[in-house]
């Protein structure tokens, strides 16, 4: 038996799976060739500490949380594990229309205000229950009331957002005024014949 | 314990387990989740055995077994009825685990864990015979977890789960000689890793 032979046999033997015709010629091998004696014992050293290469310690609440996790609504799009506690889920959809309403919320090329697409949580109210049912396990009523304050919030958020578009536009108006007024007289009759949208609007309020 | 676990589920053998796992998939599939948690405590240990012998930190590894349950719960339905869930669940896995470790090697990230696993200074090698069992346990978890694929997860189901020949052809569809081959290389390359680091096997 050559090294090679031997090197084959001894993984089959440390795997359990040496055919006893083999065994003799193997050990004899062995027996006379330092090589082959190191590679058992490396082994055999391997052998010893394959119980202890991983362990398979879990927080005692993972299996649970992987179960629902993974068989949640709205889990399509998957979130990490830690990075999202399911408490702080609620907490962030709120978060998400408060946003929704400010950030989403800017002026379009021509400069008038735009509305930002409404996300697939500010239309799907249903989506909402569900989440609040099943991510905070919350009763029936709890769950009304806090639709309700979605509501109320969006409510609340698309007038604080008239309120800002008005007295931006206000604001603007009062500069391009002020533009206008620095213009010679005469220069300014004339542009407001050929384009009356140069001349300011007069103050809307009072 | 999960090596006897294993080996006394060959297939030709009844099997209580496999038995038991046919009626959760098969209530699972029918979109029983309590019957889905109750695989992913069942087998949870193996999803994450295989997961913390690809990734050192307990936190993804966690990562990865979330991932593949997550994979598991919404392809319940190609799985082929009768085959072996244990199997299947170790592929999938597999599969989770190389990804994921795949997506993250260009990240290289400078911590304690990257300082732990730079090769010991010279003196500080133990001679043949002084090195703890700890500390070469560590050294072969760190060197299987940077062998490539297949000898990888090859090793890691022969040596850390300690499943079959037989078993390991089934996971990884491959002829059981091809199971033979590339544990023996696996474990060459494993002996060279270590001898480079000047950890002696
Ligand atoms: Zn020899």
């Amino acid at each position: 038996m050559n090294c090679d032979n031997a090197l084959h046999l001894l993984g089959l033997e440390h795997d359990g799976r040496l055919p006893a015709s083999d065994r003799r010629r193997l050990d004899d091998h062995v027996a006379s060739c330092t090589a082959c004696a190191a590679e058992k014992r490396w082994l055999a050293r391997l052998g010893d500490v394959a119980g202890s290469l991983v362990d398979r310690e879990t927080p005692p609440d993972l299996a649970a949380r992987i179960a629902a996790g993974a068989t949640g609504p709205g889990t399509r799009e998957r979130t990490p594990l830690r990075a999202v506690p399911l408490l702080r889920t609620a907490a962030a959809f709120l978060l998400v229309l408060a946003l929704g309403g400010v950030v989403g919320y800017g002026l379009g090329d021509d400069g008038r205000p735009v509305e930002a697409a409404p996300s697939v949580v500010q239309r799907d109210e249903a989506a909402f229950r569900t989440l609040l049912k099943d991510r905070l396990d919350l009763a029936s009523p709890d769950i009304e009331r806090l639709v309700e304050i979605r509501r109320r919030h969006d409510a609340l958020l698309a007038d604080v957002e008239r309120r800002r578009a008005e007295a931006r536009s206000e604001l603007e108006r009062a500069e391009i005024r002020e533009l206008w007024n620095a213009l010679p007289e005469a220069a300014r009759g004339r542009l407001a014949a050929i384009d009356p949208h140069f001349v300011p609007a007069p103050t809307e309020r009072r | 314990m999960f090596r006897k676990l294993m080996t006394a589920s060959t297939p030709t053998t009844p099997n209580p387990s496999a038995d038991e796992d046919r009626v959760l998939v098969a209530k699972a599939r029918r979109g029983d989740e309590d019957a889905f948690r109750a695989l992913v405590e069942k087998h949870l240990a193996r999803v994450v055995g295989v997961a913390r012998a690809y990734t050192r930190r307990r936190s993804d590894a966690e990562d990865i077994a979330q991932e593949t349950w997550w994979k598991v719960w919404r392809k319940l339905d190609t799985f082929r009825e009768g085959a072996s869930f244990t199997a299947w669940l170790y592929r999938v896995t597999i599969n989770c685990a190389s990804d994921w470790v795949e997506l993250r090697s260009n990240r290289r990230h400078t911590d304690i864990e990257e300082f732990e696993r730079l090769p010991v200074a010279d003196d500080t090698v133990s001679p043949l015979t002084g090195m703890a069992k700890a500390e070469f346990a560590k050294a072969v978890r760190d060197a299987i977890a940077e062998l490539p694929e297949p000898f990888r997860s090859s090793i890691v189901l022969r040596e850390i789960e300690g499943l079959s020949y037989e078993e390991i052809s089934e996971i990884t569809d491959v002829p059981i000689g091809t199971v033979e081959s590339r544990i023996f290389r696996a474990r060459s390359r494993l002996k060279a890793v270590l001898e480079a680091r000047g950890l002696r096997p």
